[in-house]
């Protein structure tokens, strides 16, 4: 498999199958970002095609130096404030529960994943931010900082305040046997 | 393990089921060719191969020139040691750098297998058109065009697909917006249909939350109604919910609501007894769609195609291939469904093909089936093992023909009763079959629901199962390991025939 620089490249020579081949290779990580950034599935999908077609349609002005997938996911998190704000503009809800369809329902944890989602959906919007991208991306707080546009040193505050309060909610209590269900919900 | 570490591992637990729609890559292209990124950018595509492609194809050229062809089956591998007994808890798996999943096995009742397929004899023109969102289906009867809904109290309920065919009714909707006042366990409600003036059931559903928000999609079956209604009412109530939700759905004949799938014929290929074959396809859309369809000997209770846990996720896709060396990469799919007993069924889901494509061969790298027949029982003696404590075992099985060794057993005690995890080794790859696990197992001869976990590179692969135990523990249960998941290892090349 070639890397995303190589992708990029021939991206940027007109290469189609190489777009599609970034698309298909960063679609589920993206929706998923955008998905615990807004906590809406449509909002989500949403999120993920303007982030996307931002990023290629500026491919020629990305720091070669950067990453794709950093670039990408600086567009998810301006496309999810984005998609945020025009749904607040028009006083849509948001903050749908995640999809249930058979595949999550044979999983376990059913209660656990929707009280997490919850929690996070509960910080401000900063420092969810900062907390997606530091423990689903896995990012240093240097990234991050860079990504959000402010300092390493808010980035921190914001985890730290943000752990505090999820410390406290029932989400990160410990886990409980699951009662067997078939909801759909 | 800190909250850090519980959290990310939580996190990336929590948004795995989250999976992509079909059609995102061409949403997003037809977005893209209103102001291409690239002047280039179609020229390549109309060239038909891509630089990554030519590689591929030269590199496959010169390995295959200078080996061996590969084996069916791969070299076994040693097994891997059981992770030391005190490393894991049932039900809190530990997290972090060690991923660990768990599946959850209900109870069946009885002790009889569930989600058996309701045999009907097949028709010639079964499958014969495809509905978006009910799936291949036959084409006499009608359907719902678009999407219709209604709005009260709140909720808005949209009726995305209504089929009435002949065997079936087939009811596709969401239920989405806010109730006040939830009770604890969600928000529950009733749906059901109305023709000719009578009211039947769809079922009672539940959104399963506990504040006042709702959002449910799914597909709901009933059974068969008058195959020419002009229309039905879908309705929507129950306590939580308040008033009724109405939606009239007008129908229109089955074959102007769907798309007229194209019969293939000879698309099939046979590997160690199993047949994989493409009876249909929907082409010259976005997406394509192929009917995939499994005959084994014997019948199985579900087969899986390409994956080992009833859906396949990124790295489990199906690949298409055209007589040029083009891929085309299957786009996230939904599950399979089953029409006859004999034949278990799935829909793939791949990107529009270019007019030029010929040749076209599915590869369907593994087929992963539970067998109805071959059981292992087992007796492990609890008497005097102490909540904590674990029983050493190692017990050699013959399970559905694979080789299996019980560890050890473990037994726990919880809030919810008394737990009995046992420790297996699956053993490596033989044949070309890989044994994953049970489907069921009951404890003295009662199903009362198993979890299987696994971790590491293993996917799918059951490194131990939690049973409940009754609440008096014997001195000595039974369990019976029933249902055995063997991957096989293929692969399936199906040539489609255009």
């Amino acid at each position: 498999m070639v890397d995303d620089r190589d992708a990029v490249a021939r991206c940027l020579q007109g290469d189609e199958a190489a777009f599609a081949e970034l698309f298909r290779r960063h679609e589920a990580r993206v929706l998923r970002l955008a998905y615990a950034l807004l906590g809406d599935r449509e909002a989500a999908e949403d999120a993920k095609q303007e982030a996307f077609l931002a990023a290629f349609r500026s491919l020629d002005r990305m720091n070669v130096e950067v990453a794709f997938s950093s670039w990408l996911h600086r567009n998810v998190v301006w496309a999810a404030r984005a998609v945020s704000q025009r749904a607040y503009r028009r006083r849509e809800m948001t903050g749908d529960p995640p999809d249930r369809d058979a595949f999550a329902a044979a999983f376990d944890d059913q209660d656990r994943r929707t009280s997490l989602l919850d929690a996070l959906r509960a910080l401000p919007a900063g420092a969810r931010e900062a907390v997606v991208l530091r423990f689903y991306l896995d990012l240093p707080e240097s990234e991050i900082a860079r990504l959000l546009g402010c300092r390493p040193g808010t980035v921190k505050s914001r985890i730290s305040r943000a752990l505090r309060r999820l410390a406290a909610s029932p989400a990160l209590a410990e886990l409980q046997p699951s009662r067997e269900t078939r909801d759909v919900g | 393990m800190s909250v850090e570490e519980r959290l990310a591992a939580d996190l990336k637990r929590a948004l795995e089921p989250v999976q992509p729609r079909p059609g995102g890559w061409a949403q997003l292209r037809s977005q893209l060719e209103e102001s291409p990124p690239v002047p280039l950018w179609h020229r390549v595509w109309e060239r038909g191969i891509s630089r990554r492609q030519f590689l591929g194809g030269v590199a496959a050229t010169a390995a295959a020139a200078l080996l061996p062809a590969p084996p069916i089956a791969e070299a076994p591998k040693p097994p891997e040691p059981p992770p030391p007994l005190d490393v894991l808890r049932p039900w809190n798996a530990p997290r972090g750098q060690d991923r660990r999943w768990v599946v959850h096995h209900p109870a069946r009742g009885g002790g009889k297998p569930g989600n058996l397929p309701v045999y009907a004899p097949p028709t010639p023109d079964e499958h014969d058109l495809y509905l978006p969102g009910i799936g291949f289906r036959r084409p006499r009867g009608m359907a719902s065009r678009g999407p219709v809904s209604a709005v009260a109290g709140g909720l808005t309920l949209t009726v995305h697909r209504v089929a009435v065919l002949g065997r079936g009714t087939w009811l596709e909707f969401e239920v989405s917006g806010v109730v006040p006042g939830p009770g604890s366990r969600g928000i529950g409600f009733d749906v059901s249909l109305r023709a000719d003036g009578q009211v039947h059931p769809a079922g009672h559903f539940r959104n399963h939350r506990d504040d006042d928000r709702i959002t449910v999609r799914t597909v709901a079956r009933l059974g068969p109604l008058r195959p020419d209604l002009a229309e039905v009412e879908v309705i929507v109530g129950g306590e939580q919910i308040g008033g009724d939700l109405h939606a009239l759905v007008p129908l229109v004949p089955a074959v102007e609501a769907g798309l007229m799938a194209t019969r293939l014929t000879g698309a099939a290929a046979t590997l160690g007894g199993v047949t994989v074959s493409v009876p249909r396809a929907v082409l010259g859309t976005d997406p394509t769609v192929l009917l995939l369809e499994v005959r084994t000997p014997p019948p199985h209770s579900h087969v899986w195609i390409g994956s080992r846990i009833a859906i396949r996720g990124r790295g489990d896709e199906l690949t298409l291939l055209d007589a040029d060396g083009r891929e085309y990469l299957e786009e996230p799919t939904v599950l399979g469904f089953s029409h006859d007993p004999a034949v278990i069924g799935d829909v793939a889901f791949f990107p529009r093909l270019p007019p030029d494509a010929t040749g076209l061969r599915l590869v369907v790298p593994t087929v992963t089936v539970a067998a109805f027949e071959g059981e292992a029982e087992l007796r492990v003696p609890l008497a005097g093992v102490r909540p904590g404590g674990a029983v050493p075992l190692g017990l050699d099985v013959e399970f559905g023909g694979d080789p299996l060794r019980v560890v050890a057993a473990e037994l726990w005690e919880l809030a919810t009763g008394r737990l009995l995890t046992l420790r297996l080794d699956l053993g490596p790859r033989r044949q070309g079959r890989l044994l994953l696990g049970p489907g069921q197992v009951l404890v003295d001869g009662e199903d009362r629901g198993f979890r299987g976990r696994w971790s590491g590179p293993g996917h799918a692969r059951y490194e131990t199962i939690d049973v409940p135990l009754p609440p008096e523990t014997p001195d000595e249960v039974s369990i019976t390991l029933r249902l055995p998941r063997v991957e096989i290892l293929g692969p399936w090349i199906v040539p489609l025939g255009f």
